[in-house]
Formats: C-alpha cells, sequence, structure tokens
C-alpha cells in the first residue's frame, strides 16, 4: 500500500504526539497535526490528507462543529473524518457515524494498532 | 588425547613421539605387531598410528583384526611403498588414511590432526567453547582473543572436552585419553589437573566451562548462547515509544490531576463550585483518553470512573469514594508505564445504553432483608440475571453510581431508614433514568405506598410473598419489553467470509447478529429470530436472494420486514432487478463498515416512524384502538400468569357532541387532546392509555384492583375539575368525564368480556349523573 497521509487535530498535545509517533512506526505513514479547529481545516485544505482524525472535545470550535465545517467546504468534504472520542456509548457512536464520521475511534487508544484501526475503518484495508 | 605409535623403526617412532608431545598428545609405542595389539587391547587410544611392515603382525592384519575387535577410532598407516596396490588394501583392510614414507614430521602430525577433527562434530579446524578457543596445529588457546597459557596436561584436559563436547568423562577415562602407560598416576591427580585448568580459565574469566557431574565425572558444559532478542515488531515498536514518550509528556498529565485534587478538596469542604466541577469532569475525561495510550490501562478507566462521578456529584453522599478512586489513579502513576499487548484496547468496556443480546442482564435489588437477598443470588444465576444487592439507599446510589443496572428491584419499606428516603430515591433514579425499569417490591403491601409510588414515578408492584423464581421470570418480561433499541438483523450469504465480517462488527453497534448460510432454512429462521432487518446475498445455491426477496414481500407477515442487499454485481440490470423485487436498499461489496452501518440505521429509523404512526392516535400522541388492545391482552397473559389483578377502564367525556356544536371542532379536538394528556401524565408508561375512539378512551392498569383503581382515578376527576378550556370565541367551559371499571379476571377472561362490563358500567355512571366511576 502506498503511504498514505493523515491530519490528527487534537487540542491536546500527547495524544497528537502518540498518534504521530504511532502512524510513523507501524505504517510510516506522513502526519500533520493541528492543536485547533481553524488550524486544521487549514492544513485540510492546503494539504488534502488521506484522512483526517478529529477530537470531538475541543475548545472553541469543537471537534462536531469542525466534522461539519469540512463536509461544508468542497476543498475538503471528500476527505473521511474520523472521530476520536473518549466516550464509549454506543448510541453517541452511532450519532456521530449519522453526522457523517466515516467511523470513530475509542480514546485512549492502542499505539500498536491505531494505523491498522484507520485502515479498517475506511476499508484500506480491503485492497 | 592419547595416541598408539606402532612401528619398528625406532628412529621414527621416536621423532614422532617428540612431535606428538609437544602437541601435548600422551603417546606409546610398540615396536611389534603383537605388542601393538596388545596396547590396542589394554588400553584406549584415539588415533593409532601403523606401520604395514611390522614384524610378527603386519600392519594391515593388525588394522584388520583391530576393526574386526570393534576399535572404532582412526587409524594411519604408514607405507614405504608407492604402489597404490597396498594403499588399497590398506584402506580396505579399516584404516582412515595413509602417509607414505618417506615423509616430513609435519606433514604425519598434519594428518592426524585431520583425522582426529573427522572424530569431532565440528568441521572447523579450530575448537572452540563461547569466546574459548584451541588451535591444534599451533597449540593456542586464547580467550576472548587474549592467549591462555596452559600446561601439557591441562591442553589436554581441554582438548579431550573440546573434542567431545557432550561426553562425560570419569577420572579413569580421562586417565586413559591422557596418559601413556608409562608416566600413569592415579586418578587423585585427574582431579588436580582439573582444579587447575578451571582455575586457568577463570583467571581470564572463562568461568565454567567445565562442570561435573556429581557420581559420574566432568563434562563440558553448554556455553551461554548470547539471548537471540526476537525481533520487536512494528505495533510494539510503537507502544514502546508512547511509552517512553510518557517521561516527557507527563507533565501535562500531571496538571489535570492536580485539578482532580482540587476538586476533591472543594466537595470535602462541603463546596464544589460549578466551575471547578466542570473542570474536573473535563480533566478526568481527558485522562480516561490519554492514560492507556501510554500504558496506563487502568488509569483510563479509574479516569473514567472519576469522570462519570463528576458529572452527577451530588449523586453520591460519601466523599469517601471519590478520595478512594483519585488517590488509586495517583498511585497508579506512580508506578512505571506496563506494555500492553494486542487486544487490550480493541473491546473497550463499552457503556450500551440498553443491554445487548447476549450479554447478562444486571438486577440491583435495593432490600434490607439478607436472606431474600441471597435466595435471590442463586436463583437468578440460573435465570441468566446478574444480581447486585444493596442494603441501604446510600449503597444503592453508589452501586448506580459505579454501574447503571439494566432493571432495579426496590423495596420501598427499610426500617432503619426514614420512611420518605425509598420514594426519594424513586423519584431520583425516575428523573436520571427515565428509561431504567423500577419494580417496586415490598412486604407491608400499604396500599398508601403503592399510590404514593405511582405518582412518583410510574412502576410496578410486585408483592414480597412472590416467590424468587416468579420475580425473575417478571423482571425477565420486563427487560425484554423494556429494551425497544436491541435489533436484530438476520444476514443470509453463503459466503462465510461476509458472514464473519459481519460478526465482526454490527455487535459493537448493539445488533444482535444472526447468521445463516443456507436460503432454504429463511422461513424457520424468520420466525424463530423475527428480525427487524434482513441482509440477503444475490448469488446463492438453491433459492437465490431476488427470489426470496419477491417471496417475501408477498407474505402477510412479512411484507413490511427492510431488507437490504449485498452484491459484488453492479450491473444496472441486476440493481434494476433487485429493487423491483421489494429491496429497500443496495449496498456493494466489498462493503466498509461505517457505509453499511449507517445505511442499516437509516433503513431501520424509517421503518420506526411508518411503525409509530400505525400504532399511535395522530390527534392525541396515545395508543390508538389496535395498539391499545394488543397492549391489553399481553398485560391478560402476564395477570393470569402471576396471578395479578388487571382493571380495564373505559372512558367517555361527557356532552362531547355539544361541545363539538357549540364550541367548534377545534375546541373539541383540543378537549381530547387535553384529557389524552392528563392521563398520560397520571399514569406510567408501564400503564395502558388509549383512543378507543371519538371522545372514548381506555385505560388498563396492571397490579391493581377495582378498588385501589378507582382511587386514581379520582385524581383524573379532579384534574378534569379544575381544567377550563376557552374557545375560538373565547368562551371559557368545562368538561366532565365518565368511567366504567372491570377487572380480570372475576369479570371476564378476555378482552371482549372485560369491555363489554365495563361499557355497562359506564353506561350505569352517566345515567347516574355524570362525572364519574362505576366498577361492575
Amino acid at each position: 500500500m502506498s503511504e498514505k497521509c493523515i491530519l490528527v487535530i487534537d487540542d491536546e498535545a500527547d495524544i497528537r504526539e502518540i498518534a504521530k509517533m504511532s502512524l510513523q512506526i507501524t505504517k510510516n505513514w506522513e502526519v500533520l497535526t493541528a492543536a485547533s479547529s481553524n488550524e486544521g481545516v487549514a492544513i485540510a485544505e492546503a494539504k488534502q490528507p488521506d484522512a483526517i482524525l478529529l477530537d470531538v472535545m475541543m475548545p472553541g470550535v469543537d471537534g462536531l462543529a469542525t466534522l461539519q465545517n469540512l463536509g461544508k467546504n468542497p476543498a475538503t468534504q471528500n476527505i473521511p473524518v474520523i472521530l476520536l472520542t473518549a466516550t464509549v456509548k454506543v448510541v453517541t457512536q452511532r450519532q456521530y457515524v449519522q453526522l457523517g464520521a466515516k467511523a470513530v475511534l475509542i480514546k485512549p487508544f492502542d499505539p500498536g494498532l491505531l494505523a491498522s484501526q484507520i485502515e479498517k475503518a475506511l476499508g484500506w484495508d480491503a485492497k | 588425547m592419547r595416541i598408539l605409535v606402532v612401528d619398528d623403526d625406532e628412529l621414527l617412532a621416536q621423532t614422532l613421539v617428540t612431535h606428538l608431545t609437544a602437541q601435548y598428545y600422551a603417546v606409546d609405542v610398540a615396536t611389534d605387531g603383537e605388542a601393538g595389539w596388545d596396547y590396542a587391547e589394554a588400553a584406549t587410544y584415539d588415533l593409532i598410528v601403523l606401520d604395514v611392515n611390522l614384524p610378527k603382525l603386519n600392519g594391515i592384519r593388525l588394522c584388520q583384526k583391530l576393526r574386526q575387535a570393534g576399535y572404532s577410532e582412526p587409524i594411519l598407516l604408514l607405507t614405504a611403498k608407492g604402489e597404490s596396490s597396498d594403499k588399497v588394501i590398506g584402506l580396505d583392510a579399516g584404516a582412515d588414511d595413509y602417509v607414505v614414507k618417506p615423509c616430513t614430521i609435519e606433514e604425519l602430525g598434519a594428518r592426524i590432526r585431520a583425522l582426529l577433527r573427522r572424530q569431532t562434530a565440528s568441521p572447523n579446524p579450530v575448537l572452540t567453547w563461547g569466546e574459548l578457543r584451541l588451535n591444534p596445529s599451533t597449540c593456542e588457546v586464547t580467550y576472548q582473543e587474549s592467549p591462555l597459557s596452559l600446561s601439557p596436561k591441562e591442553y589436554g584436559l581441554l582438548e579431550l572436552f573440546l573434542r567431545s563436547p557432550q561426553r562425560v568423562f570419569n577420572s579413569s577415562l580421562i586417565l586413559e585419553h591422557l596418559w601413556g602407560f608409562e608416566d600413569s598416576p592415579g586418578e587423585e591427580t585427574v582431579r588436580t589437573h582439573i582444579k587447575r585448568l578451571r582455575r586457568r580459565l577463570k583467571s581470564v574469566g572463562a568461568e565454567d566451562v567445565i562442570e561435573t557431574i556429581y557420581g559420574m565425572g566432568y563434562r563440558l558444559k553448554p556455553p551461554i548462547e548470547p539471548p537471540i532478542e526476537p525481533p520487536v515488531s512494528l505495533p510494539d515498536q510503537a507502544r514502546n515509544a508512547a511509552m517512553e514518550a510518557w517521561e516527557y509528556l507527563k507533565g501535562t498529565v500531571l496538571e489535570r490531576l492536580v485539578i482532580l485534587d482540587r476538586a476533591v478538596e472543594a466537595f470535602q469542604a462541603g463546596n464544589l463550585p460549578e466551575s471547578i466541577r466542570s473542570d474536573a469532569e473535563q480533566a478526568a475525561h481527558k485522562l480516561a483518553g490519554s492514560l492507556g495510550m501510554f500504558g496506563f490501562p487502568e488509569g483510563s478507566r479509574l479516569g473514567r470512573e472519576i469522570e462519570r462521578w463528576f458529572q452527577n456529584p451530588n449523586w453520591l453522599e460519601s466523599p469517601l469514594h471519590l478520595q478512594t478512586i483519585v488517590t488509586k489513579l495517583h498511585q497508579e502513576l506512580q508506578r512505571p508505564p506496563s506494555p500492553v499487548s494486542d487486544g487490550l484496547f480493541s473491546d473497550p468496556e463499552v457503556e450500551e445504553v440498553p443491554s445487548p443480546q447476549g450479554k447478562t442482564p444486571v438486577l440491583l435489588m435495593i432490600d434490607d432483608d439478607v436472606i431474600l437477598l441471597q435466595q435471590f443470588q442463586q436463583s437468578a444465576t440460573l435465570a441468566g440475571i446478574q444480581v447486585e444487592t444493596a442494603l441501604s439507599v446510600t449503597e444503592a446510589r453508589m452501586r448506580i453510581a459505579q454501574r447503571v443496572p439494566d432493571i432495579v428491584l426496590l423495596d420501598l419499606g427499610f426500617p432503619d431508614a426514614p420512611p420518605q428516603e425509598g420514594l426519594v430515591l424513586l423519584e431520583e433514579l425516575g428523573d436520571r433514568f427515565p428509561r431504567l425499569p423500577i419494580l417496586i417490591f415490598s412486604v407491608s403491601d400499604q396500599f398508601h405506598d403503592r399510590l404514593e409510588a405511582a405518582r412518583r414515578s410510574k412502576h410496578r408492584f410486585i408483592s414480597k410473598s412472590t416467590p424468587p423464581d416468579q420475580v425473575l421470570d417478571f423482571v425477565r418480561e420486563v427487560l425484554k419489553n423494556s429494551q425497544p433499541d436491541e435489533i436484530t438483523v438476520l444476514a443470509v450469504d453463503d459466503d462465510p467470509l461476509i458472514l464473519e465480517t459481519l460478526r465482526q462488527f454490527l455487535p459493537r453497534w448493539g445488533i444482535n447478529l444472526v447468521t445463516l448460510s443456507d436460503s432454504q432454512q429463511l422461513w424457520e429462521t424468520l420466525t424463530t429470530t423475527m428480525p427487524d432487518l434482513l441482509i440477503l446475498d444475490v448469488e446463492m445455491p438453491n433459492v437465490n436472494g431476488i427470489e426470496l426477496c419477491q417471496v417475501i414481500r408477498n407474505d402477510g407477515n412479512w411484507n413490511q420486514l427492510p431488507i437490504l442487499f449485498l452484491s459484488a454485481l453492479r450491473d444496472s440490470e441486476t440493481v434494476h432487478h433487485i429493487y423491483s423485487a421489494g429491496a429497500d436498499d443496495y449496498i456493494s461489496k466489498p462493503f466498509v463498515e461505517p457505509e453499511l452501518v449507517t445505511r442499516i440505521f437509516n433503513r431501520l429509523e424509517r421503518n420506526r416512524l411508518l411503525r409509530n404512526l400505525a400504532e399511535t392516535d395522530q390527534l392525541t400522541g396515545i395508543a390508538n384502538r389496535r395498539q391499545s388492545m394488543k397492549e391489553f391482552n399481553r398485560y391478560l397473559t402476564l395477570s393470569q400468569r402471576y396471578v395479578q389483578p388487571l382493571c380495564l377502564a373505559v372512558l367517555d367525556l361527557d356532552h362531547f357532541k355539544q361541545v363539538n356544536d357549540q364550541y367548534g371542532h377545534d375546541s373539541g379536538d383540543r378537549v381530547l387532546k387535553r384529557f389524552a394528556q392528563i392521563l398520560r401524565n397520571v399514569f406510567c408508561n408501564e400503564e395502558i392509555v388509549g383512543r378507543w375512539g371519538g371522545e372514548e378512551f381506555l385505560v388498563g392498569l396492571y397490579g391493581f384492583t377495582k378498588q385501589q383503581a378507582k382511587l386514581r382515578f379520582d385524581q383524573i376527576f379532579q384534574l378534569m375539575r379544575q381544567e377550563s378550556f376557552i374557545s375560538s370565541e373565547n368562551a371559557v367551559f368545562k368538561v366532565t368525564f365518565s368511567a366504567g371499571l372491570a377487572q380480570a379476571p372475576i369479570d371476564g377472561a378476555d378482552f371482549h368480556h372485560l369491555y363489554r362490563v365495563a361499557d355497562a358500567a359506564l353506561y350505569q355512571a352517566k345515567t347516574s349523573g355524570r362525572d364519574r366511576l362505576i366498577c361492575a
């Protein structure tokens, strides 16, 4: 599989750092990071990543609003978004998917398996 | 090593002895064939050098004789004749090699070493043990590349062990191999030499080369292989990197702990301001979401527990619990992170709102009767229900804070508690978990309790004298009906891989999946599993999916079942066939999990809307005639099984035709809506409130006798009397109602009988002045 480029949008520095490390080590993917919604949307527009990992709970514009912004923006609406959340209620996850997220990953994630969870959620492993 | 030289040429023999002794071999010399035979019989030689021309017994014969006697070590022939026939005869007699005289002594030594090497496993001319090396051609011994000087006997000992690494040598064997006849000492000498050799080896750092096997002798110890590090897998590398990152990232994490500590302090001081509470909730949420990734899965779990606590801080009365879990979290983070293995995170503890199929439902029993609790524990395990117990209201709050049960069985009469405490809890539960079913369990059976409880929440009663098995049956029944969100999907596909894929992810979404590989069993499976949605494959052996779909659409029982097709065929003709057969949706293979799940939920959502339309009365929003009758029949079955009373009330608004005529149909509709609303507010979710048609309504009350039910209707009469309606022309008017009440089974065993009896009572109420209820 070709190397992927993933954008991680999360206000928590430790999550950004570990996600980046994990994807680089396990798959050698390129990882871009953004600490806020606005920064994230701008990077997504400019760099066109293959997928976006988006934290739900962020100060200011939160993850769900960002999800909508990405979906409305013609430059980013085709980039699959995976929501990251520490909320484990099945019903909530269902709602997220209905809001347009391609998948929901639960925090804390296993740094060893994050990449394969992304592949699985987006069907990248099927080819 | 011990060598026998058999040669009548004493000069040659002597040169050879000098040479071999210099190589630290023990050498015996025999000068004729018979003497050679005697030596060989008497001692053990690692190699024998034979001259072909020997007096008394020639070398060829001696060689044959030795081989026949079983001598298996190398034999080297020395021959003066360059004739090939001698060589052939010699080799055929059992010799391993030959050297033609005259030869140099160096060549002879090299041949001897080569022959000895053949006896050892290693083809390498240099003998090694770990980093210890012995070179037989130069007699040099090194350890870690620095030379080690050994006496001839020490060298011989070491070479002996190195040549036979597996073999155990006892002292006499060592004597035979290392000492010739002339200087053969006692076994004590062997021990001394072993000791010296060990000391020498140890002096350069080579310890434990030779081990003592108690009672047997000495052996070369297997060298310690440097452990081969297994290659670290990429996921493990990532995990290790995360654990290392903990060192420089823990700063921000520990700041969140400080926030928690501050909140605990504030809470203990009795004052938890909203700002501190919400900061703490957020900090706990972030801890829960991050700690596991650094190798603190238990930290994440505790974070989640703390988050839950801060979401509802007043819920728990004792500050000790909070203090304990925060302290535990501190302790957890004092420890180094521990590596996680695959799968630890793949199945996170998921809070199911409705308890999914296959998971043991949890019943929380709140009761101070320890013996009763024990009885329930035993019966429940058999019934597949997990029972948690709380002996007091406080304990109950703690249990619920830790884990929300699927159903609660609450005893209202706590002797040690103020009488209102159970009712307060009931109210709290009703507010916080409106969908949590609660059964009221009471020994007092005081009617006041029941009425009060029914008013406060809307839950059912069970008499405490009911045997545990029956109560559990009831619990199961309630659980079954209180899970409208439980979804069953039946998937029919002959490809086991597809079924397996579905099985891997649908259950995670709270979907109960039933799979079927043989489409011929579809009908049986449909009736046994009652699915909410069907997934079909187009191409299947026997009956194909499109045919199945058509048959289902033509069946009265199943024509409403949503059908979703999965197919690798995506040509427009097939897709057209699928839809015209009556399918609701179509997804092409290979499919992606989110897409499939979204489509399933969308389809079910639409279906639920449709079904809702079919079950509710459009004007008032309560159950329609068909639905209320259906629900009543269900309760009728329960009341028969558990010998509980069940009341049916038929209600009719008084002079409603006049309301319509006088104030208009709009006003009439508003009255109907308001009346329905009052009924719905007073009676609980599990009680039946329906519109029978026109201005006639129906109420079903489980567990109430007519006399008890009548008291509950008093409340409704009061509310209606207080209610004033205003017409579009601002005219104010009042509406009353009349009701007839019947009770199963005394007034009738089925719905129609009961309805007729209640209707007759209603007629009596009308004729005797209206605005009243008459019991049949």
